[in-house]
């Protein structure tokens, strides 16, 4: 009975901490409505579109009235919006050309987006054409009176002598970076047409060879946005002359963006040893004005921008081999691409690192050689060593005594990449280096050098179509110096001469002491 | 009766207040109620009033371990209440081009607990911003185990990332001028953070802060790298806060 009791205390136990424990797991707490946050992404980001009505460019004349004929615009969605375009560039930077002078107006038409947020502008030229007045030419030249005895001796009146130089036909077309001017002129003349930034029009000049009533001239290599002003002198060949002023601006440069980057871009070597370089374009239903890509490329950086570094390749195609490359360097390209206004886009880097030179090619003399003399830093490099004492190379000589063997050590840090072979050319013997764990080190007996005051020496590293030099020269004392210089050679360790007589000095106070405690 | 009998009918009977309720219905559940004489609710613009009257044994009283409040006015729960936030969009972004997007959203929480209260974050999906296409923008990602103190990402990513502000934010979100979870200051748009699936605690106080409430702002940004195309659509994050009394 009480185990019974006990047992049922158990599971009343339980469940009351039970209870509490359920009671105590719910705080309390309020929870938001998922609030839906939603970001569009728009595709490739194409700016409105506009339509001019009427002509462009727009020839009227002074005096006349102009009609603005309006354009049509449309946004990405094809959605008219040309209740949105907003008309700059005429009389108080509206829509209104004033046509009481000659010239040109640029009206500027521009629309932006709602949905996107770009705008897209178009320029209208409205040429107002210009009054020629003419000038008094030189005077014709009268035969005498009387002196035509025939057709009359009032053949060249003076009505019919100056008959003045009138132009009609007016008709300018300007582009981004040219002009084009066409007229007609009532007399066969003789244009010669100055231009410039400024109304001198000093900028250059340009002249027709033969009269014609027809003129066409045009300019190139102009910037966009620039205002140009122009001067026209016209001479007929009846000797009258004319001119007329007359100015326009180059259209802008509209329509902007930045294209993508190619999808990809990578390098490999080519059969022939070369750098391959492959890139997947960028997609033109993307950005349909993208027309190419243009490769530069650095040997230290990568090219920033489309103008730096070298320029390697620029067209539509989507492999180049670059044939320019060298071993042992590497090479960093750069990918921008290009769209239909020179926009480029901000790049896709690569980085090229040809294949070492022992592990492509085996045979040097394929590959011609390379000479490249080491500094004399590095020669200070190299360790001479004689009866165990390292020697000093000031000025890449090295002073060294006869008799002695001499151990020449390279550390490894001044040997060049791709070393394969150190050899020690002497005038009448190479010697060849023993590669070590820590360095090259090669014995040399200078007594080979029979004595010579002087002897040049090449220390040669040879990697595979390498020859890397480094030169400089033995000094040997001559004999009457000998004593001297080896007096101030002696190594180190050797053991001096003074040390026995200390040894004897040691010895008879040891002496002293003995036969004093002795006697 | 035995000793173990009379034991598990107190036991029973101890038990059963910590249900807690007094009556339910398939729809309500009445938390307390009273048997008194009489009662009303009344109000004022600054102020609300419920008074009962009649009921027997009610008052606060106390020893030296124990406080009890006894009886229907005494036996009110902490209030806690969370502002309603409804949907945004954000600023359009250009796929291709790239660019950043900035909005926000704002929580107020009030609540009459002396404790306090904590406002947990979280997102519906990971990554966070998603088109139903598959595409998705990547939950940001600071550069250490402390919130980014100025947003940063690669130009060939694309990231959807926030910072809190406000009087409560966590100290994880304030700053020194030079980096996160160190200093005091609530930096505008700075100390960035991922969201995720699992809630972070972004806003916290220690005392009750009724009747005016506390307000939260989480500024949401999204940004496409110039050299990263992101497809283009409509991407969606379901955002939800919480609110704890402590």
């Amino acid at each position: 009975m009480i185990q019974t009791d006990k047992k049922v205390i158990a599971i009343f136990v339980f469940l009351f901490v039970f209870i509490i424990l359920l009671s105590n797991t719910q705080p309390v707490q309020a929870v938001s409505d998922g609030s839906v946050v939603t970001l569009h992404v728009a595709g490739a980001l194409i700016p409105p579109m506009i339509v001019l009505n009427g002509q462009n460019p727009f020839d009227i004349s002074v005096g006349d009235v102009f009609i603005e004929p309006g354009a049509v615009a449309t946004d990405t969605e094809g959605e008219n919006i040309s209740n949105m375009v907003v008309i700059t560039g005429g009389v108080n930077n509206g829509p209104v050309v004033n046509t009481s002078i000659a010239g040109t107006t640029t009206l500027v038409y521009s629309v932006t987006d709602p949905n996107n947020g770009l705008s897209t502008s178009v320029t209208r030229i409205v040429v107002v054409h210009p009054i020629v007045v003419p000038e008094p030419g030189p005077q014709p030249v009268f035969p005498a009176e009387g002196s035509t005895s025939s057709g009359g001796s009032k053949a060249f009146s003076s009505q019919q002598s100056f008959t003045p130089i009138s132009i009609s036909n007016f008709r300018v077309m300007v582009t981004l970076s040219s002009v084009t001017m066409q007229w007609t002129s009532n007399l066969a003349a003789v244009s010669t047409f100055s231009w410039g930034v400024d109304p001198d029009a000093t900028a250059g000049s340009l002249s027709e060879i033969t009269p014609s009533t027809h003129h066409n001239i045009t300019l190139d290599s102009l910037r966009p946005g620039i205002t140009y002003y122009v001067v026209v002198h016209m001479n007929s060949v009846q000797g009258a002359t004319n001119y007329f002023l007359y100015s326009f601006v180059t259209l802008p440069r509209i329509g902007h963006s930045i294209p993508p980057n190619v999808i990809s871009f990578s390098s490999h070597e080519s059969a022939a040893g070369e750098a391959m370089l492959d890139w997947v374009n960028a997609s033109t239903t993307v950005d349909p004005r993208v027309v190419g890509v243009r490769i530069t490329r650095g040997t230290r950086y990568f090219p920033r921008d489309p103008d730096e570094g070298y320029l390697v390749y620029e067209g539509a195609s989507s492999q180049y081999e670059d044939l320019s490359v060298a071993k042992g360097i590497t090479y960093y390209y750069t990918i921008f691409t290009k769209n239909n206004v020179g926009d480029y886009s901000s790049g896709v880097t690569n980085l090229y690192v040809p294949a070492p030179l022992n592990l492509v090619f085996s045979d040097a003399p394929l590959f011609g050689g390379e000479i490249t003399r080491l500094s004399t830093t590095t020669l200070q490099s190299v360790i001479f060593i004689q009866n165990k004492k390292t020697l000093t190379a000031p000025n890449g000589e090295v002073t060294i005594v006869p008799d002695a063997a001499l151990t020449v050590d390279i550390p490894p840090g001044i040997i060049p990449k791709y070393t394969e072979e150190i050899i020690m050319e002497f005038p009448n013997a190479n010697l060849l280096f023993q590669s070590l764990a820590n360095g090259w080190e090669q014995m040399v007996v200078p007594a080979g050098f029979a004595y010579q005051y002087q002897t040049p020496f090449t220390i040669h590293f040879l990697a595979i179509g390498v020859d890397s030099r480094l030169e400089g020269v033995f000094a040997v004392p001559d004999l009457a110096a000998k004593v001297a210089t080896s007096s101030l050679q002696v190594p180190s360790n050797d053991v001096p001469a003074r040390q026995p007589l200390l040894v004897l000095f040691y010895a008879s106070i040891l002496i002293a002491f003995f036969l004093t405690r002795v006697l | 009766m035995s000793y173990g009998k009379f034991l598990s009918i107190i036991l029973c009977f101890l038990s059963l207040p910590l249900v807690g309720f007094a009556m339910q219905s398939g729809n309500y559940k009445i938390n307390i109620d009273a048997l008194d004489v009489g009662g009303i609710f009344s109000s004022s613009p600054n102020y609300l009033n419920e008074d009962t009257v009649g009921e027997t044994g009610a008052g606060v009283g106390s020893s030296t371990s124990y406080v009890m409040e006894a009886g229907y006015q005494q036996m009110f729960q902490t209030y806690l209440s969370l502002s309603s936030q409804g949907n945004i969009s954000m600023p359009s972004i250009g796929g291709i081009t790239g660019g950043v997007s900035t909005s926000s959203l704002s929580w107020t929480v009030t609540t009459d607990d002396a404790a306090g209260y904590g406002l947990y974050i979280q997102a519906s999906s990971s990554p966070a911003l998603r088109a139903s296409s598959g595409a998705s923008f990547a939950d940001y990602t600071p550069s250490g185990s402390a919130p980014d103190l100025t947003w940063s990402i690669l130009s060939s990513a694309s990231a959807f990332g926030f910072t809190p502000q406000g009087s409560d934010i966590i100290a994880r979100y304030k700053d020194n001028g030079s980096v996160c979870n160190s200093g005091s200051s609530d930096t505008a748009y700075a100390c960035w953070d991922g969201l995720s699936t699992t809630q972070k605690l972004i806003s916290q106080s220690v005392a009750s802060n009724q009747p005016s409430g506390t307000q939260t702002s989480v500024i949401l940004q999204a940004q496409i790298g110039s050299a990263k195309i992101q497809d283009s659509g409509a991407y969606q994050a379901t955002i939800t806060v919480t609110a704890v009394a402590l």
